[in-house]
Parts: C-alpha cells; sequence; structure tokens
C-alpha cells in the first residue's frame, strides 16, 4: 500500500514539472504584460533542440544549455516583433506555434536524418539522481528522491521567482509593467528592457521544460510537447502568475494525470479520465466568474437590506 | 537671474497636428509659473517634452544653463516631476511602492523598504493624508490620490514640479489644501509649473503667467501686472468671445417629462454609488446635476437610459413605468443620450459617418428595405444632418476616425437630436472642446429647451452649470447634498461647499 502511495506521488510528481516549467517561463512573459500564448511552441522548439545539441556535444549537460539558449533566441525573436514591429502578440503566438511545429518536423529530416522521432542513445538520457537523505524521510521524501535535475531546479525556481518578484527592484518593475504600462513609463521605468529581459527569461526557462519533456525519454517525437503550453497558460491564468500558486496549480495538474495512469492501470476507461484536467480547467475558468457574479448579487441583496429598507420604513425621516 | 530652465524653440509635431510651434519657455528657481491656454493648446504637450516624455522635433533645453537631452529617467535626475492629469498610479499596489516606484535604494537589487517606509510614512503626515503607506491605492479618494502624486514628486526630491490640471479633480476646499501645499513647497525653494484653465486659480496662485494658443506661446506676463481679462484675451486670440448663456425667457411647463424617486444602484463592490436619489424633470427645463466627477453621475444616467438597472427605487417617463425597461425601449420612448465619454460610448470610430448617424434607427423604413440597406438614401440623409449641424472636416469616404472632438460631438448632437427627445441627457456635453464648438453645443441645448425638450445636463464644470441650467441638484457620495432653485444668485462658492458634502442646511439658506 505505502508502496503505492509512493509510486502514485512520485509519478505525480515527474508530471508536473513540465507544466511547472512552461509555467515558470510564461510567468517571466505574462507578468510584464506580454500575452505570450506560444508557450507550447517555445516547449516544443526546447524539446528538439535539447536533443539535437545532446546528440551533436555528446553530453547532457550541453543539449540542456543549447535547448535554453536557442529558445531564449527565439523567444528574442518574438520579442522584436511584438516589441518593435508592434505586432499583436497573439497573432504573433500562433504564428509561433505554427512555425515551431513546421520547423522541428523540417529540421528533424533535415538535421538529424530522421522521420516522425529521433531517439538518442540510452546513455545520453537526463537520468533521475538518487539523493540518499531524501530516501531516509518516509514517504515525501521516498516520493521526491530519483527525479531529475531539472526537477529539483524546477521546484528551487519557485521559491527564487518569488523573492525576485517580491523583494528586488528587476521584480518590482516587472510587476508595474505588467498592472499599469503609463504608470511604469511616467515614472521613468523602461518598459522595454524589462519586456525583453522577462521574454528572455522566460524562453530560457521553457527552453529547459523542453529538455526535460525530451531528455528523460531521450528521443523527440514530433509534436510531443502534446499542448502542455497550452494548459501551463491556463496554470497561469489559475495563479494570476504568481509562483506559488503556478507550483499548486501545476501539482494538481501533474496529479491528475497521474490519477489516470495509476487507474487506468486497475482497468479504469482511462480515455473517460483523461477529460478530468480540461475538466478542471474550464472549471477554474468559469467557477471564479460564476461565483464572483454570483456574490455580487448576494452582496447587492444584502446592501438593499441596510441600507434602502430603513429609509422605506421611516419616510421622510433622514 | 539665469534661469532654472530655458526652453528655445521647440517644435513638436504629431501626424498631421503640430502641438508645439516654435515655444519658448523659462521657469526661475523656486516661482510658481502657470501656463494656460485652451484644451489642445498645447500645454500638456511641452510639459511632457520638459518631463523627457516626448522628444522635440526642433528646439533646445537648457537647466543651469546647460543644454541637456534626456529621457524620463534623465528628467527625474535633473529632479523634475510632473503630475499628470490622470494619476500615473497602479491603482493594486500601495501607497510606498506608488511612491517608491521612481526612485528606489536597493542593495544588490533588493529594495530597502525599512527605511522607505519611515520616510513615506513622514511625508503622509506632513501632508496630512490619513493612510499608511501600505493602504492600496485603489482605495484612497482621488483627493487624497492627488496628494500621494505630489508625496511621489517630494520623494524623489524634485526642485521643478510640473502640475497638470491639478485642480480639476478637486472640490474648491481641497483646491484651497492644494494651494497651501504649493506655498509651501515653494518656500522649500522647488520651481512649480500649474496648468490650469481656471482663472482664477491662476491668477491667485501664479509669480508669472504664460499663455499659450493653437501650439505658440502668445505672451506672458508678470506678477500683478495681469487680470483675468487680459490672460482670457490672449488664450482666444484677442477677440472677446462670450461664451453662450441661458437667459430663461422661455416658459418651463408643468408636466413633468422624467420623474425618479428614491433611486439606489450598489456596484459590484456592494457600496452605494446612487443613494436615495430624487428628481422631477419638466417639459423645456434644463436640469443641471452637478459635482466632483465621480460621485455618482455618471451611474445615474446609466439608469436612466436603461444601461444599468436600479437596485432599488423607480424611473417614470412619460407617466409609463420605465424602471426595467431595456435601453431600447428607453431610447424608443423618447430619451436621447450624449455619453461623456464620445469616443467609446458615444460613437463607433472605426465605422463611417453614414452607420453612427443612423444607429439605432437602422430598422426604420426609409433606410432599410427587407433587411438591405439603402446606402444612398442613408447618405443623403448623412449629408442632411451634416448641413444642418455644421458637421466639418467629413472625409470623402465619410470615415470619421481623424475628425476633431468639436466634430465628433457635432454627430451624436444631429443623431441624438434628429430623433426628437422628449428627454435629453447631456452628460459632460462640452468636454474638451474649443470655445467655438462649447458654443455650438450650448445653442443646440438651448434650441432644444425651446422647442419643449426636458434637458438633464450633467456636469463638472461650475461656469457651465450655472449659464446653462434652469435649476442645480449637488450630488455628492450618490446622495444629493443640496438644490438650487434660484441659479441667478448662486455662486460657486456656495456650489462649491454642496459639491465637498456639505449640505444646505448647514450652509444656510444663502446659495
Amino acid at each position: 500500500m505505502q508502496e503505492t502511495i509512493i509510486n502514485t506521488v512520485h509519478l505525480a510528481l515527474r508530471l508536473t514539472i513540465p507544466f511547472l516549467l512552461i509555467s515558470l517561463g510564461g510567468l517571466f512573459c505574462l507578468k510584464t504584460g506580454v500575452f505570450n500564448l506560444a508557450l507550447d511552441g517555445f516547449a516544443l522548439f526546447g524539446c528538439f533542440t535539447s536533443v539535437a545539441g545532446t546528440y551533436y556535444t555528446g553530453s547532457v549537460l550541453g543539449g540542456v544549455l543549447f535547448a535554453g539558449i536557442t529558445t531564449s533566441l527565439l523567444a528574442l525573436i518574438f520579442a522584436v516583433f511584438v516589441l518593435e514591429l508592434k505586432v499583436d502578440a497573439i497573432v504573433c503566438s500562433l504564428a509561433m506555434i505554427l512555425i515551431c511545429t513546421g520547423i522541428t518536423r523540417y529540421l528533424l529530416s533535415a538535421v538529424l536524418k530522421s522521420n516522425g522521432r529521433f531517439v538518442l542513445e540510452s546513455s545520453l538520457a537526463l537520468k533521475p539522481i538518487d539523493i540518499p537523505f531524501l530516501e531516509n524521510i518516509p514517504i515525501v521524501g521516498q516520493a521526491l528522491n530519483n527525479l531529475t535535475p531539472l526537477a529539483y531546479i524546477a521546484f528551487l525556481l519557485v521559491p527564487v521567482i518569488h523573492i525576485i518578484l517580491y523583494k528586488t527592484k528587476f521584480g518590482f518593475q516587472m510587476r508595474v509593467v505588467g498592472l499599469n504600462e503609463q504608470a511604469a513609463e511616467a515614472t521613468g521605468v523602461n518598459i522595454k528592457r524589462v519586456r525583453y529581459i522577462g521574454l528572455i527569461i522566460g524562453g530560457f526557462i521553457c527552453g529547459l521544460a523542453g529538455a526535460q519533456l525530451a531528455l528523460s525519454i531521450n528521443m523527440f517525437n514530433v509534436g510531443m510537447s502534446d499542448g502542455r503550453g497550452f494548459t501551463a497558460f491556463v496554470i497561469l491564468v489559475m495563479a494570476d502568475s504568481r509562483p506559488v500558486p503556478a507550483l499548486l496549480a501545476s501539482l494538481m495538474f501533474g496529479g491528475s494525470e497521474a490519477a489516470i495512469l495509476k487507474l487506468s492501470g486497475y482497468g479504469i476507461n482511462a480515455q473517460i479520465l483523461a477529460i478530468i484536467p480540461y475538466l478542471l480547467a474550464f472549471a477554474v475558468a468559469i467557477l471564479p466568474l460564476a461565483s464572483k457574479h454570483m456574490a455580487i448579487q448576494i452582496k447587492r441583496h444584502f446592501a438593499a437590506r441596510t441600507y434602502i429598507a430603513p429609509i422605506e420604513k421611516l419616510p421622510g425621516d433622514e | 537671474m539665469r534661469p532654472l530652465v530655458e526652453m528655445k524653440g521647440i517644435t513638436k509635431e504629431f501626424t498631421s497636428v503640430v502641438a508645439n510651434d516654435g515655444v519658448d519657455f523659462e521657469l526661475f528657481s523656486g516661482e510658481v509659473h502657470s501656463l494656460v491656454g485652451e484644451n489642445g493648446a498645447g500645454k500638456t504637450t511641452l510639459m511632457r517634452i520638459l518631463y523627457g516624455q516626448y522628444e522635440p522635433d526642433e528646439g533646445e533645453i537648457l537647466i543651469d544653463g546647460n543644454e541637456v537631452r534626456y529621457n524620463i529617467h534623465g528628467a527625474i535626475k535633473h529632479g523634475i516631476a510632473m503630475v499628470h492629469q490622470n494619476f500615473m498610479q497602479v491603482e493594486e499596489l500601495s501607497i510606498l511602492e506608488n511612491v517608491i516606484l521612481a526612485n528606489m535604494d536597493t542593495r544588490a537589487g533588493f529594495i530597502l523598504r525599512k527605511k522607505a517606509e519611515t520616510r513615506v510614512n513622514e511625508l503622509l503626515v506632513r501632508f496630512g493624508v490619513n493612510a499608511k503607506p501600505e493602504t492600496i491605492v485603489a482605495h484612497l479618494s482621488v483627493g487624497e490620490r492627488q496628494w500621494i502624486e505630489i508625496i511621489k514628486a517630494v520623494y524623489v526630491g524634485a526642485r521643478i514640479l510640473i502640475l497638470d490640471e491639478p485642480t480639476a479633480v478637486l472640490t474648491p476646499q481641497e483646491t484651497d489644501k492644494l494651494f497651501a501645499i504649493i506655498a509651501e513647497l515653494k518656500k522649500d525653494g522647488t520651481s512649480i509649473v500649474f496648468i490650469s484653465h481656471k482663472l482664477r486659480e491662476v491668477v491667485a496662485i501664479s509669480d508669472r503667467v504664460s499663455v499659450m494658443r493653437k501650439g505658440k506661446m502668445t505672451g506672458t506676463f508678470d506678477s500683478g501686472n495681469f487680470t483675468e481679462t487680459d490672460i482670457a484675451c490672449a488664450m482666444i486670440g484677442k477677440q472677446k468671445v462670450q461664451l453662450i448663456q441661458n437667459n430663461s425667457d422661455f416658459s418651463i411647463g408643468e408636466e413633468a417629462v422624467c420623474e425618479a424617486s428614491g433611486l439606489w444602484y450598489f456596484d459590484d463592490e456592494a457600496l452605494p454609488v446612487v443613494r436615495d436619489f430624487s428628481f422631477s424633470i419638466h417639459k423645456g427645463e434644463i436640469l443641471g446635476i452637478g459635482g466632483v466627477e465621480g460621485n455618482g453621475q455618471s451611474e445615474l444616467v446609466d439608469l436612466l437610459f436603461g444601461m444599468k438597472k436600479p437596485s432599488g427605487g423607480s424611473i417614470r417617463f412619460m407617466g409609463t413605468d420605465i424602471t426595467d425597461a431595456s435601453i431600447s425601449e428607453c431610447r424608443n420612448a423618447g430619451i436621447g443620450i450624449i455619453p461623456d465619454d464620445r469616443i467609446r460610448v458615444g460613437l463607433s470610430i472605426p465605422s463611417t459617418l453614414d452607420e453612427n448617424l443612423i444607429c439605432g434607427i437602422e430598422e426604420n423604413g426609409k433606410f432599410n428595405h427587407n433587411g438591405l440597406l439603402r446606402l444612398n438614401s442613408i447618405r443623403e440623409y448623412a449629408n442632411e444632418l451634416v448641413d444642418t449641424f455644421d458637421i466639418r472636416g467629413v472625409a470623402e469616404d465619410h470615415q470619421i476616425a481623424g475628425m476633431s472632438g468639436g466634430n465628433l460631438q457635432k454627430i451624436i448632437l444631429a443623431r441624438e437630436i434628429s430623433r426628437g427627445p422628449k428627454l435629453l441627457i447631456a452628460a459632460q456635453p462640452t468636454r474638451g472642446l474649443d470655445i467655438g464648438a462649447i458654443n455650438f453645443v450650448r445653442e443646440q441645448l438651448l434650441h432644444q429647451k425651446e422647442m419643449g425638450t426636458a434637458i438633464l445636463l450633467i456636469t463638472a464644470d461650475l461656469e457651465e452649470l450655472l449659464s446653462l441650467s434652469d435649476r442645480i441638484l449637488i450630488m455628492y457620495e450618490g446622495g444629493c447634498t443640496g438644490e438650487v432653485s434660484d441659479v441667478a444668485s448662486a455662486t460657486e462658492g456656495s456650489l462649491g461647499l454642496l459639491m465637498g458634502g456639505i449640505k444646505i442646511s448647514e450652509v444656510g439658506q444663502g446659495a
């Protein structure tokens, strides 16, 4: 029983990492007010360049860094289009997603001379690391152990980004640019600079997400980001682009995917269960609005009772 | 004495409009220098250039005698601060965060919060703002937010403070407080540029006054050498143009056109934005609703033509209950509306003149045949209205995007008046217009009054309120603080007290 719990939690954490990394990358774009919907494209691009980088450098670390840097460059191109040429961010995002799908498919055959997929030697996989002291903590520690280095980096990034956003000058400027561009400009904040830096950091982290996805199974598959970038976007909307809530939302999506995998092992129909994350996303998007609307109606009703009713009882009396 | 700031031959052109045309401006240390002129005269543009927000196309700026070029960041370093007309504040953040935004002490990139908090607290106490540094700006009143803007400037150590129409959102009493603060800053050696078009205020506080007109500097007056009339003449270009007044010769009918009783409206926070507001308006009457903006006027307008549903109370129009009527029901019953935001609510800017003019009456058989628009008769109708309402600058293709505010307002007037309304709601109808256009709008409103239309005039401009209204109600925090039936003997001062929430019984019936 304990074994099953540990396994399930471990699986949930593994499935959480790509969501978490992509949403932390996207956070740097959304927080500065750039509506970057192309996260899925960025992650897919990172998947490809990490595999290509590992193949050519013969080193996993080389592949991971290559993915980060190339995806940063891709984000830089996006930034130039949106910030300099004033292309609408949504239009530009859609173009980016299409380009990423096409270019990874093309480079796969042109550079890696392969179609559909490219498999690296298993020695070039991003391997889980064994941390002995975690193994000694029952359940929690055991579930946390044996994740990839990128997974631990992802978890560490959550407090780091929180501190950057709320304690440092740059984070403060990022928040202000996202909240009120004009106010930021009028007080002398260099909006473009903040957004360039935000997008480039965001691209780097999305690249890491791609590396985690591809290198942990040491292969590249066409379209392997599989819409995770869009889920990450939903996570950011739910979390209002804040790092700690983004971690919690990512855990929810990772957890529900893990539940599907585990339960289908017991013969429960996984196809139906696969709807769960999407229902959750839908609920998360709709429920706050619906409940806010209801709360307003209820508050109005009570306000009418406190303000209007006493006056109507005593006409002409203030 | 050498001026602290010299701006020489400043020229700034925006697409097809020359906002500043070879303007010279000087500012001495420790003086209050007012910059006056009509809307669109180029005052704000000139000051945004001084603040580094715009780069001049031509001309140079000298500070302490040295020629300088800078952006906003550089301007702050030179000790220049600007309080914009629409506050540049991040509403979601605290006072502290807003104040330190332009200038924060950091160590290794980390903000030193404690130190800043102490200083901001001192400044809040000094300027008499009853709030803590961590109070969220959205929770402050408009007046308080004005003090926060000034605290921002003092915090960065500004020696040149530009105030762009700071009194537009203040009550006369708050304005007095602002003037006291200005005097105090001046004593500390701060130079102040005061942009306004309220001549009385300008005369009261300025050491010097510069007047701008159509992008040019038309004159600078030294203290003691000018009167309101001198400045007014320079502002409008020497000829005396009188604003049209309501001379109340036309009889006001007995019959109530619209009656609202005990109207309430709660906003999304369930706060009463309109509270227990009642009025009745008669045939041929102009009922003025005054008050500082944001005291429920725009919500009241929305309630009257069905845009919002009242949380309590009822509205009767021509004897029928329209409390729950839809917008089109209200309009078809004979309510016309000139919204306060002509760009976003009044018109559809990307649409053509023709489309804007028939909007709402497109079902009419004259314009529509079995669902197809009769484009020729629509164009004819539009051309007719263009002539009647003297709409100028109509493009060949009837696009309205490039038209001036005055002509856009004429399109709205044309549409609303041609429907023959029984009640015309005019919200801030002359805001941002030049004197010619203001007079045109006023003429049309008075003409409608003569025809027997009831006019509900909502305006934040006291002069307009007093010049046009037959009767005045003042709104304060959603309620009515007083009714003034004898408009002729009312003064701006007495209305000012009502606008500040002091009820008429407390002032005495002298109003």
